[in-house]
C-alpha cells in the first residue's frame, strides 16, 4: 500500500505539473484571442491541478502516519515515537513537504478563484488563471525535479544502481517544532503568503486587459484582506511559539524569517488604506498597483532569503539549495510585473487633487509613507549582512538593537496617525472641527502621560507609547460613541445602536476594531521597557527573587518516554508573601534528534507574565539553574491578536450598501465573448 | 510503476545501519545518553554585568539573538563567549575595551548591530534618508495636487453667473409655459 501510494503521489505531482503548464498556456492564449472554450479548458485544468496536488498531499500524509522511512522526507522529519498530530504537522516541518503544502494551498486558492469569479469577472479570468498557473507551475517544477518529498533512500555500492533502503526509525521532527501552535502556525502563515498571489494575478490581469475600473479593485481589496488576516495571525502565532518554545523570554527577535513575514504584511496594510483613496476619490491608482505587485514579490523575496540559506536564521530546518530557482523566479516575476506596469501607466492615470493638507487624504499619504519606511528599514536590515559581505568582504550582523532603534520611532508615528486619521474629514478639516475633535483625546492622553510620569515611569519610548495608545483609544471610542448617539435618536438602545452601527458599515467600524487591536499590541510592546529578570542555581528548598515574585525550588523530577527524557523543576511561586501557584519548567532531551529543548512555565495575568525557564544543571545535577523573567503586559499582545481577527472578519462581512451593489452586478453579467464566434 | 531511485547521495548513517545490528546501536546510544543526560545539561550562571556587556554581541549559534538573550540549551557559542566576558571583567577591563577586543578577535560579525563608522554608517543612515526622501516626495505631491485643485476650481463669483445661453433657454421655456 505504501509503495502504491508513493507512486500515486509521484505520478499526481508529475501530471499536475503537465496540466498546470497547459492551464498557463491555454489561459493566456484564451485571453489574447478571446476564445471561450480555451479559457474554459484552462480553468478546468486549474481545478484538476488542485485535485491532483490534493492526492499527492494525502499520499504523503499516509506515508508520514504509517512511518514509511523508505522515503527520505519521512525519515528526516518524523519518527515512530511522535504523536499522530505531529506526524500530520511533519508535512510542513521540512523543506520538500512544506513546498508541496505551499503548492497545495495555492491550487486551493486557484480553484476557489475560478469557482467564484469565472462568471463575475469573465474578461479578467483567463489572465488571472494564467498568472496563478504560472506560479503553480514554478512550485510544481521545484517539487517534481528539485525538492521531491517522494524521493526514496537508496544505497549505492561500487557504481551499482541504488538499492532501496529503509532505516528502522526516522530522525524525528525538529523538537522545537513539537509544540501545539506549530501544528497550526505554518498553515495559517502559508495561507497568508500564498493568498497574495490572487490579488497579484488580478492586478496583472487588469493591467493586461486595461480593465482598470472600480470592479477589479473591489475584488482585489477583498482578496488582499483574506491573506492579510491569515498572515497577521500567522505572524502572531509565530511570536507566541518563539515566546513559549525558544525560552529566551521574548517573542520577537528580528530573525530574517520573522522579517520576511512582516514585510508583505506591512505593504498589504499600506494597500488596504490607500485603496480607500482609489475607491472614494479615484486617486493613487499607480501606487495601489505598485503595492499589490510589491506585496507578492516580497513574499517570494522572503521565501528566497530564508530558504536559500544566504542569511542565517533560527528557522534553519527549512533550508536547502533551492535558492537559484527562487532567485530566478523572483527576477522573472519582477520583470513581468514591471513590464506590464510601465506599459500601462497611461491607463492608470488618475485625477489626483487635494483640497487641503489637513484632510483624511493626506493622513493616508503619511500612513503609507510610514508603513513603507518600516518595510524598507526591515528589508534593509535583513539584506545588509549580504550586501556588506559582497561590497567589503566582511560580514556584519544586524540584530535587534538596529531594528528597535530604527523602527520604534517610526512605529510610534504610525500609532499617532492611527489616532489622528479618523478625526480628519475628507477633503478639508476646519480649525474649528480640529479643536472640537482633538481637544478631549489630547487632554486625556496628556493627563495619562503625566500620571505615568508622576507614578515613576521613566522609560521614554514606553511612556510615549502608552500615552499615544490612550489617545488612539479615546478617538476610536469617540467615533463609536458619536455614531451610537446619533442612532439612539431613532429609538434604539445604546448597545443596539452600537451593534447596528458596526454592521451597517462593517468596513469602517471593523477597521476601527482592527485599530483597537493595534493599540493592544502596542500596549504589549510598551511593557518590554519594564522587563525584569534573574538567574540563579538553586538546590531544592532554595529561593530566587524576581520583581515581586519569590520562586522556591521544591524538587527536581525526571521522567522518560519513547520520544524524550525530561527533567522538571517543581517551583512554588509567591508574591508579596502570598502563595500563587506551582510552576513546572522542564528540560527535554529528544532521543531521535539528540536535541535538548526547554519547556517554559508561565504564570500569566493581564498585568504581567512570570516566565520561568529550566536553564540547566550545576554541580553534577544537584542544582537547577532557574532563569526567571517578569514580562509586563505581554498578555495584551495575544488579546490584540484576537481582536485583530474579529475586526478583520467584521471588515470582510459585506455591509448593506455593498450587498445591494453585488446583487446588481450579478444580475447584469456581460459575456465578453458574445461577439466572438466559437 | 516508478522506481525508487534517490536523486540525492545516500546519507552517511546508512552503511552504519547496514554493518551492525541497529538494535545494538540504538541501545548503546540510549544508554550513553541516559548516563550523560545530567552532564549534558550542565550550564552556568552569569552576573548582570556580564549580561550588560553581552548585549553588544550577537550569539554565533544562528539563533540571531543577542548574546545576552540566547536561550538555546547547550549553545556552543553563548556560554564560552559569556565566560570570556566574565574573565575580562574580572581582570578589570571596561565594556568599551572588551567590545574592541572582541571585534579584533572575531570580526565585526560579532557585533549585535553595525557600528557607527565607515561602511556601517550606511546601515544606519539609509533608512533615515529613505524616510526623509519619502517626506519630500509627499511634500512635492501634496503641492502638485493642491495646485491642480486650485487651477480646476472656479474663480470667485464665477459660480453665481449663469451663462447667457442657459439664461435665454430658461426665458424661452418659461415663456412657452405661459
Amino acid at each position: 500500500m505504501q509503495e502504491l501510494l508513493t507512486n500515486i503521489g509521484q505520478f499526481s505531482m508529475l501530471l499536475a505539473f503537465g496540466l498546470s503548464c497547459y492551464s498557463l498556456v491555454a489561459s493566456f492564449l484564451a485571453g489574447r484571442f478571446a476564445h471561450r472554450r480555451l479559457a474554459d479548458t484552462g480553468e478546468r485544468a486549474a481545478v484538476a491541478v488542485c485535485g491532483l496536488v490534493t492526492v499527492a498531499v494525502l499520499a504523503l500524509w499516509y506515508q508520514l502516519i504509517t512511518s514509511n522511512f523508505q522515503l527520505q522526507y519521512v525519515a528526516s522529519s518524523s519518527n515512530q515515537a511522535m504523536p499522530w498530530y505531529y506526524k500530520i504537522g511533519a508535512l510542513w516541518g521540512g523543506q520538500e513537504g512544506s513546498l508541496l503544502f505551499w503548492c497545495w494551498i495555492l491550487t486551493l486558492f486557484s480553484m476557489v478563484t475560478v469557482l467564484v469569479h469565472r462568471k463575475r469577472n469573465p474578461r479578467l479570468m483567463p489572465y488571472v488563471v494564467g498568472v496563478v498557473a504560472m506560479v503553480t507551475t514554478f512550485f510544481l517544477l521545484v517539487n517534481n525535479f528539485v525538492s521531491n518529498p517522494f524521493d526514496a533512500i537508496g544505497v549505492s555500492r561500487a557504481g551499482a544502481p541504488p538499492v532501496p533502503f529503509s532505516p528502522p526509525d526516522g530522525q524525528g521532527l525538529n523538537p522545537l517544532l513539537q509544540y501545539w501552535a506549530m501544528v497550526i502556525h505554518p498553515p495559517i502563515l502559508y495561507i497568508g503568503y500564498v493568498g497574495f498571489t490572487i490579488p497579484f494575478a488580478f492586478g496583472i490581469a487588469a493591467l493586461i486587459t486595461r480593465e482598470l475600473d472600480d470592479e477589479w479593485i473591489r475584488t482585489t481589496r477583498r482578496w488582499m484582506m483574506i491573506p492579510w488576516l491569515f498572515l497577521g495571525t500567522g505572524v502572531l502565532l509565530g511570536a507566541m511559539w518563539a515566546y513559549v518554545v525558544l525560552g529566551w523570554g521574548g517573542y520577537w527577535g528580528w530573525d530574517p524569517v520573522e522579517n520576511a513575514s512582516l514585510m508583505p504584511w506591512l505593504t498589504a496594510t499600506a494597500f488596504l488604506h490607500s485603496v480607500i483613496m482609489q475607491e472614494r476619490k479615484g486617486m493613487m491608482k499607480v501606487w495601489n498597483m505598485v503595492l499589490i505587485l510589491g506585496t507578492f514579490l516580497l513574499c517570494i523575496l522572503g521565501t528566497f532569503l530564508t530558504r536559500s540559506g544566504i542569511v542565517s536564521s533560527v528557522h534553519s530546518f527549512a533550508q536547502s539549495p533551492i535558492g537559484p530557482f527562487f532567485s530566478s523566479f523572483l527576477i522573472l516575476m519582477t520583470g513581468f510585473s514591471l513590464y506590464f506596469l510601465l506599459s500601462r501607466l497611461d491607463a492608470l492615470k488618475s485625477e489626483n487633487r487635494l483640497d487641503s493638507v489637513i484632510s483624511r487624504e493626506s493622513s493616508f499619504l503619511f500612513n503609507n509613507l510610514v508603513l513603507l519606511a518600516t518595510t524598507f528599514a526591515v528589508l534593509w536590515g535583513t539584506i545588509f549582512p549580504i550586501l556588506s559581505e559582497w561590497l567589503t568582504d566582511e560580514k556584519r550582523t544586524v540584530g535587534a538593537p538596529f531594528f528597535n532603534k530604527v523602527n520604534i520611532p517610526i512605529a510610534l508615528f504610525l500609532l499617532f496617525l492611527t489616532g489622528v486619521g479618523p478625526l480628519l474629514a475628507w477633503r478639508k478639516t476646519s480649525l474649528r472641527s480640529l479643536r472640537k475633535n482633538f481637544s478631549i483625546p489630547i487632554a486625556i492622553a496628556l493627563a495619562t502621560g503625566l500620571a505615568f510620569i508622576l507614578l515613576g515611569m521613566r522609560h521614554f519610548y514606553s511612556t510615549v507609547c502608552l500615552t499615544l495608545c490612550m489617545f488612539v483609544i479615546v478617538t476610536i471610542a469617540g467615533e463609536f460613541h458619536r455614531g451610537a448617539r446619533a442612532r439612539q435618536r431613532q429609538g434604539q438602545s445604546y448597545w443596539q445602536a452600537l451593534w447596528s452601527l458596526t454592521f451597517r458599515n462593517t468596513r469602517r467600524y471593523g477597521g476601527y476594531i482592527v485599530h483597537v487591536a493595534m493599540v493592544f499590541l502596542f500596549v504589549g510592546f510598551a511593557g518590554a521597557g519594564f522587563n525584569e529578570e534573574a538567574q540563579k542555581a538553586l538546590s531544592p528548598g532554595q529561593d530566587l527573587q524576581v520583581g515581586h515574585y519569590t520562586l522556591r525550588l521544591e524538587k527536581i523530577e525526571s521522567s522518560d518516554n519513547d520520544n524524550y527524557s525530561s527533567a522538571t523543576g517543581i517551583i512554588k511561586i509567591s508574591k508579596n508573601g502570598q502563595e500563587l501557584s506551582t510552576l513546572k519548567p522542564e528540560q527535554r532531551f529528544y532521543k531521535s534528534s539528540k536535541q535538548p529543548t526547554s519547556e517554559v512555565a508561565l504564570h500569566r495575568t493581564l498585568k504581567e507574565d512570570l516566565y520561568v525557564v529550566f536553564a540547566g544543571f550545576q554541580q553534577e545535577g544537584k542544582q537547577a539553574i532557574i532563569h526567571a523573567y517578569v514580562n509586563p503586559l505581554v498578555a495584551w499582545i495575544w488579546i490584540g491578536g484576537l481582536v485583530f481577527i474579529i475586526g478583520t472578519i467584521i471588515c470582510l462581512i459585506p455591509n448593506q450598501h455593498e450587498q445591494v451593489i453585488q446583487k446588481a452586478q450579478t444580475k447584469v453579467e456581460v459575456d465578453p465573448y458574445a461577439k466572438v464566434p466559437v | 510503476m516508478l522506481k525508487y531511485q534517490s536523486r540525492k547521495p545516500p546519507r552517511e548513517y546508512i552503511p552504519v545501519y547496514n554493518n551492525l545490528s541497529w538494535r545494538i546501536w540504538l541501545l548503546s546510544a540510549v544508554l550513553l545518553l541516559t548516563l550523560l543526560f545530567p552532564l549534558k545539561l550542565a550550564s552556568q550562571v552569569f552576573s548582570p554585568e556580564v549580561k550588560k556587556v553581552s548585549k553588544n554581541f550577537v550569539c554565533q549559534c544562528s539563533c540571531n539573538h543577542q548574546l545576552s538573550a540566547c536561550g538555546m540549551l547547550h549553545c556552543g557559542s553563548a556560554n564560552p563567549l559569556r565566560t570570556e566576558i566574565a574573565q575580562k571583567l574580572k581582570s578589570g577591563e571596561t565594556e568599551e575595551t572588551i567590545v574592541k577586543e572582541f571585534v579584533v578577535k572575531y570580526g565585526k560579525l560579532i557585533l549585535s548591530a553595525p557600528s557607527g563608522e565607515g561602511f556601517d554608517l550606511v546601515a544606519w543612515t539609509l533608512p533615515i534618508i529613505a524616510f526623509l526622501g519619502g517626506l519630500i516626495v509627499i511634500y512635492a505631491v501634496t503641492r502638485t495636487w493642491l495646485r491642480r485643485q486650485i487651477s480646476l476650481a472656479p474663480s470667485q463669483g464665477e459660480s453665481d453667473v449663469i451663462p447667457n445661453e442657459y439664461q435665454e433657454k430658461l426665458k424661452k421655456e418659461l415663456n412657452d409655459r405661459d
